[in-house]
């Protein structure tokens, strides 16, 4: 404890009596290379947030039950509505929606002249009530009116078929707008006609051309009732990992498949994956380069001082006091490096995204960031001060005392 | 009669290299507790070699050291920085002041160290600047200070920690004629009123009125002189 005490107070006068102009390049390159810690990961980890909300919200939700595989594969999962309670009573469970799925080309005339444009689409019924309890479509209509649950002919196109958007798919419909007519042929061979009662923009994944009738336009066409070809479960993540709710609810539902949303998507765990361990990488080289950055300024102030370390030594202080005292200088550069990184971080360079975030073609850029990885970055950061304090010390302390003095 | 406080066996010191430097030749001498001895002799005759051997900063290649009754030679590294802070002091010709440290702190760093209680080593610390006429200069830092106050600072902290032993390397070999009586005037004032023993390397011929005895060395052996 003495010698802790005695150490804290040469590292003290040391740096408080130290030269300001090395003590502020210290601290800005530390902040940077803390900053650049956390940027680097709380981009990645933006940029996955924002593809995997925009999916979760347009897509999958959280998890998806869809019907029994084997021994027989079933078309629908029956009893939805009791499926769905059961799964309500799960702790932790946000809400669940049914949809109904199936594929259709959708046609267009666009000058009214019997010339038809058409495009294949995944045509998605949905309970318009209740979708939201899974799903966040509202909140990409960009034109006209979400549907009723009533609604029987009425359809929601993805502006990426309508057209005019500027969205990347092979075709469209060449620019169809809410209270046009679409006619809509199922895979089962019916064909509707529909007015175009909403345009919603999802502009990336699987949504991109998915467009939308109410469920029970959906069971007319498909000839089903109180069932679903897909229930999606929006769960309390912060509450329980999702693999806990899959369990759950397979257990529940044991004669259905559930899936989570990464199982689903397995592209984006993939990426999620990439980038994960990009980040960690850059951690890693930041991490480096505070190391040896300290490294190399802690070695050279303590080669500057070896007289005096040499004094130190001959007036009886001990080696470990001395070393002690370049970690806590260390510490202290580390912690101000924090500090400021912090200051970055959170202080301007997120509320600045947060104000003027970067558009990309799912959404914006925002940077986001957990407690774990301010705390594993502050922690690494911690640990790489206290080596870069703790060796090069060992190395200029452990010279004999008249080598030290005089050269 | 008491135990000598020092005591030098066949003390030898041969620097490494291609022609192997023999600084000291197996010197043996003793030194009474209380006394003021003088380490004289030509340069390059092994005076601070001595005393860097005596004062635990440099190990000899053989032969063996006693201070107060302890055989010091053989002591780990951590052993002998324990037993410098405790038990020795030491005064360099450069003064050798830490110069981040202000005087006050230069001088209880060591009683810090040791573990001493604040309150009471920043009390003796405070004394011993007085002791040495620097009561008006505590918060000063080396650079603000003469060359011979950097001394008396330096003397002070070596007798923060009530040291057996005072070890000086020729104290006053860069300080004025004014500053240099004035540190050996303290040593004396030390020796007679503390009863400290003080061992100190010089040069100067006109030292000898001080000290109580002059060992004197030449090419690493000794010939001790008795004081004139």
């Amino acid at each position: 404890m003495n010698s802790l005490r005695t150490a804290a107070f040469i590292a003290y006068k040391s740096v408080v009596r130290g030269r300001k102009g090395t003590l502020a390049l210290m601290m800005l390159i530390l902040s940077l290379s803390f900053f650049n810690m956390m940027f680097i990961p709380g981009v990645f980890s933006g940029l996955l947030s924002t593809i995997t909300g925009l999916l979760t919200n347009t897509s999958t939700s959280d998890l998806v039950v869809t019907p029994q595989q084997t021994p027989v594969p079933k078309a629908f999962i029956q009893n939805e509505a009791q499926v769905r309670a059961q799964i309500k009573t799960i702790p932790g469970v946000v809400g669940t929606a049914r949809t109904y799925l199936s594929a259709g080309s959708i046609s267009y005339d666009k000058d009214k002249n019997g010339v038809y444009k058409s495009v294949s689409a995944q045509i998605i019924g949905i309970d318009p009530s209740t979708v939201d309890d899974a799903l966040s479509l509202k909140q990409y209509l960009v034109a006209g009116q979400f549907l009723s649950d009533t609604d029987t002919d009425q359809i929601l196109l993805p502006a990426a078929l309508a057209g005019g958007y500027d969205l990347p798919v092979p075709s469209d419909l060449g620019g169809a707008k809410v209270g046009d007519k679409v006619n809509v042929v199922y895979g089962n061979g019916i064909m509707r006609t529909y007015t175009v009662k909403g345009i919603v923009s999802i502009t990336f994944g699987t949504a991109l051309t998915n467009t939308y009738i109410t469920a029970r336009e959906a069971e007319s066409v498909l000839s089903a009732s109180d069932a679903a070809s897909q229930i999606l479960v929006k769960v309390d993540t912060k509450a329980h990992p999702l693999a806990y709710y899959k369990g759950r609810i397979q257990s529940l539902v044991p004669n259905l498949k559930v899936q989570m949303y990464t199982e689903l998507l397995a592209v984006i765990q993939s990426v999620l994956d990439a980038f994960t361990l990009i980040a960690a990488i850059v951690s890693l080289i930041s991490v480096i380069v505070a190391t040896v950055t300290l490294f190399v300024m802690i070695y050279i102030n303590a080669v500057s001082k070896r007289r005096q370390i040499g004094i130190l030594k001959a007036i009886g202080i001990k080696e470990n006091i001395i070393v002690y005292s370049y970690v806590f200088q260390a510490i202290f550069y580390v912690s101000c490096g924090v500090v400021l990184g912090l200051g970055i971080v959170f202080g301007a360079i997120e509320p600045l995204l947060r104000l003027y975030p970067i558009r990309l073609p799912f959404g914006p850029l925002l940077l986001s960031f957990s407690f774990m990885l301010a705390a594993e970055s502050v922690a690494a950061f911690f640990v790489a001060g206290f080596f870069a304090g703790l060796v090069p010390a060992r190395i200029v302390a452990r010279e004999d005392i008249l080598s030290a003095i005089w050269g | 009669m008491t135990q000598p406080i020092i005591i030098a066996k066949d003390l030898e010191r041969t620097y490494p290299g291609k022609v192997p430097t023999r600084a000291l030749r197996g010197i043996s001498f003793e030194v009474e507790r209380g006394s003021f001895v003088a380490v004289m002799g030509r340069s390059g005759s092994g005076k601070s070699t001595l005393l860097h051997q005596l004062s635990l900063i440099d190990t000899p290649t053989g032969g063996e050291v006693h201070l107060d009754g302890v055989e010091v030679t053989h002591l780990s590294d951590r052993k002998k920085t324990e037993f410098r802070l405790a038990y020795l002091g030491y005064v360099f010709q450069d003064y050798a002041l830490i110069v981040e440290f202000t005087a006050l702190e230069n001088v209880f760093l060591p009683a810090m160290a040791l573990g001493r209680d604040p309150v009471a080593y920043r009390k003796r610390a405070s004394e011993l600047l007085t002791l040495v006429g620097l009561g008006a200069r505590l918060g000063h830092y080396p650079t603000e200070l003469s060359g011979g106050e950097q001394q008396r600072v330096a003397i002070a902290r070596a007798l923060i920690n009530e040291p057996k032993i005072i070890f000086a390397d020729e104290p006053t070999a860069n300080l004025d004629t004014a500053s240099a009586v004035t540190v050996l005037d303290l040593f004396k004032k030390l020796q007679k009123e503390l009863g400290q023993t003080i061992m100190m390397v010089t040069h100067e011929p006109d030292d000898k009125r001080y000290v109580d005895r002059v060992i004197w060395l030449e090419d690493g052996l000794i010939g001790e002189k008795e004081k004139s």
